[in-house]
Order: C-alpha cells, then sequence, then structure tokens
C-alpha cells in the first residue's frame, strides 16, 4: 500500500514554502481587491496549530500593504488522506466551525483554485510527499495546539 | 523547481464524455455526502442518494475557460440543488504552442470574484447559479493530477490526432448566443443503472 508523508512534519522552511506557492495561485480577495502580490506586500505573519482532531495543519496568514496597516487575514486547512492530501478553506471543514470567527478571516481562500500540475509537483517534488526512501521524518513538535508563529517579516524594498 | 517541459493538452479539447468522467471523479460519494450534510438543517438525515444528474458547459466569459455546472436531485429532498466549479487555461490563448501549459479547476465564485465590479460591473460569480461552491469539496491533491495525467492525458506527448482536436461545442459557447449545452442529463426512471453507478 502507498503512504505518504505526514504533513505533520513539515519543517518550518517547508511550511513557509508551502505558503508562498499556495499564497501566490489561491488568488483571497478582499472586497474585491485580488490579493496584492509579494512585490506589493509589506507585512506577513504566518501561524499554524494543530488540526488537532484530524491530521493536519491550521494555516492563518496575515498581511498587510503597509507595516502598520489593518492587518488581513487568510486561513485554510492543510490535512493528510489516506494516502493523500487536500486543502479546504477553513470556514469548509466543519468540525473547525467554533474558531472559525475567533480566526478573524477577512480573505476568502479559494484554496483548490489551483494550477493542478504545478501543485501536484511541488507536494510530490519539494517537499517529497510519496518519497519513503527518505524517512523516517520527524513531527514538527512546534505544531501543538496553540498557534505558533513560523515567520513575521517586514518586507522593505 | 527546475522547470520541466511536458505537453498539455488545452481544455477545450476535452471531449464530453471526459468531462463526464471528470464529474463522475470529483462528485464521488464522499463529496455527494458533504453536500448532503451540508442540506442537514433543511432536510435531516439527508443521504448521499440522488436520483437526478445534469452536467452543463457553461460560457465562462473569457475564451481559456468554461465552467461546469452539475445539477443534483437527492432522493430525499424536494428540489434540485447545483454545484460546480470552472476550467481555465493557464496563459493566453496562442501561447500553447510550445505545450508548457498547466491549467486550473477551482472554485466559480472564487475565479470570477476578483474582476467582479472591476471587469465585470454587475458582478458575475453568483451569476451561474452555483448553490454549492467547488470550495465545499474535498478533492485529494494527487488523486486529482493521477487522473488528469493518466486518464486524460492532458501531459503526455504522441496521443493520437484527435486528442489535441478542439471540442467545437465547448468553442462555439458564447457564439451566436450559444450560453450553455448539457452534456449529460439521467434520471432514476430512465438511467437507474447510471445513477446507480454514480451515487454510490
Amino acid at each position: 500500500m502507498e503512504r505518504i508523508r505526514s504533513i505533520l512534519t513539515l519543517t518550518d522552511d517547508e511550511i513557509i514554502s508551502t505558503v508562498d506557492l499556495l499564497l501566490k495561485i489561491s488568488r483571497p480577495v478582499i472586497d474585491g481587491v485580488e490579493l496584492m502580490s509579494s512585490g506589493d506586500m509589506r507585512y506577513r505573519k504566518i501561524e499554524v496549530k494543530s488540526a488537532e482532531i484530524v491530521p493536519g495543519i491550521i494555516f492563518r496568514i496575515s498581511y498587510a500593504e503597509e507595516v502598520n496597516s489593518k492587518k488581513d487575514v487568510v486561513s485554510f486547512i492543510l490535512e493528510d488522506g489516506i494516502n493523500d492530501i487536500f486543502i479546504l478553506p477553513v470556514n469548509r471543514a466543519r468540525y473547525t466551525a467554533d474558531f472559525v470567527n475567533p480566526l478573524n478571516i477577512t480573505s476568502n481562500f479559494a484554496g483548490i483554485d489551483q494550477p493542478v500540475r504545478e501543485v501536484y509537483m511541488f507536494f510530490a517534488e519539494n517537499l517529497q510527499l510519496w518519497n519513503l526512501s527518505i524517512v523516517p521524518f520527524s513531527i514538527n513538535n512546534n505544531i501543538k495546539d496553540d498557534w505558533y508563529t513560523v515567520e513575521e517579516k517586514i518586507i522593505i524594498d | 523547481m527546475e522547470a520541466v517541459k511536458y505537453y498539455s493538452r488545452d481544455i477545450f479539447t476535452l471531449t464530453n464524455e471526459e468531462i463526464i468522467k471528470l464529474v463522475d471523479m470529483i462528485l464521488v460519494n464522499y463529496n455527494l455526502d458533504r453536500i448532503a450534510h451540508s442540506l442537514y438543517q433543511e432536510r435531516p438525515s439527508l443521504s448521499r442518494e440522488i436520483n437526478y444528474r445534469k452536467i452543463e458547459a457553461i460560457n465562462g466569459l473569457y475564451e481559456f475557460a468554461y465552467v461546469i455546472k452539475v445539477t443534483l436531485g437527492f432522493e430525499d429532498l424536494g428540489r434540485k440543488i447545483t454545484t460546480g466549479f470552472v476550467l481555465s487555461n493557464e496563459g493566453a490563448p496562442g501561447d500553447n504552442e510550445i505545450y508548457e501549459g498547466d491549467f486550473y479547476i477551482g472554485s466559480v465564485l472564487g475565479f470570477y470574484q476578483p474582476f467582479e465590479h472591476v471587469v465585470h460591473l454587475n458582478g458575475t460569480g453568483k451569476g451561474f447559479g452555483i448553490d454549492f461552491d467547488y470550495s465545499h469539496l474535498i478533492v485529494y491533491t494527487k488523486r486529482l493530477y493521477q487522473f488528469f495525467n493518466d486518464t486524460l492525458r492532458l501531459w503526455s506527448s504522441n496521443l493520437s490526432p484527435d486528442k489535441y482536436q478542439y471540442n467545437q461545442h465547448l468553442l462555439d459557447l458564447g457564439k451566436e448566443n450559444i450560453q450553455e449545452y448539457v452534456i449529460e442529463e439521467v434520471d432514476n426512471i430512465n438511467q437507474p443503472e447510471r445513477i446507480a453507478a454514480i451515487s454510490k
């Protein structure tokens, strides 16, 4: 039977790479305005926590065009399936209903609006999710029931 | 990641039969369950058993995209509901000479939202009448890729010439007031075996 590397073994750097990829392609929007390109972004914070009752990671990304301006928030869940993975906007996972509102999400994450080949190749080749020849992977112990800040940066030209 | 050159079919070359296979692959039991569960408030304990399904291709307003809309009738629900997705080529028309193109599948609302009230002054996404957005559905990353790669062979070279021929029905969308066409319509009276196969 085919197995995969668990999402929970992603390192902090790989979590950042995943956000780089998915936010580039997911086009979350605020009031009809597409999310700024990375070149326009001045502030980004990536937080993660365990999805708790299922093996997966909840992502919360705050970003702003100006360092001190109001932050917008987008969130999604990356979840292990049987030999596979999937991505859901956080408000689509029914078991998360209790904490969706406290996330203060302002952007709509259409997390499956994806270039099919590019997304698969990223997970297969960059993150080696289906390559068991280089096991064992260690669980990332930073991913717990409380939010953990993977990255917070101010971007200056 | 190093860029890999590969051959690509255009999404407008998908045949009607291939689009039906795609819908069959996406609207499998666990996603019919998810839609049924979302209707519990209206009809508690609604099961995923369906008695009707219609697949339509709809003009996507761009020459690189079209919308697939699926109308479903659940056994114990007194009305029909809709779901669907948008398929779009990556890159502009004419870029596909090198056959390096990827393509998108995703939420109809998500696809059009950035352009609403900017390009489309009256809004667009809701105009397709999709009740259950694609983002309701669980779509496994590898399974999706393998379906397109292995079954529809979107990125294979040396396919027979018919695989690269455009589906005229899809090309005609948006021309001469053709806004949509029905790809398949089945119900449990006239096609009980087909309904049984797609709702198990």
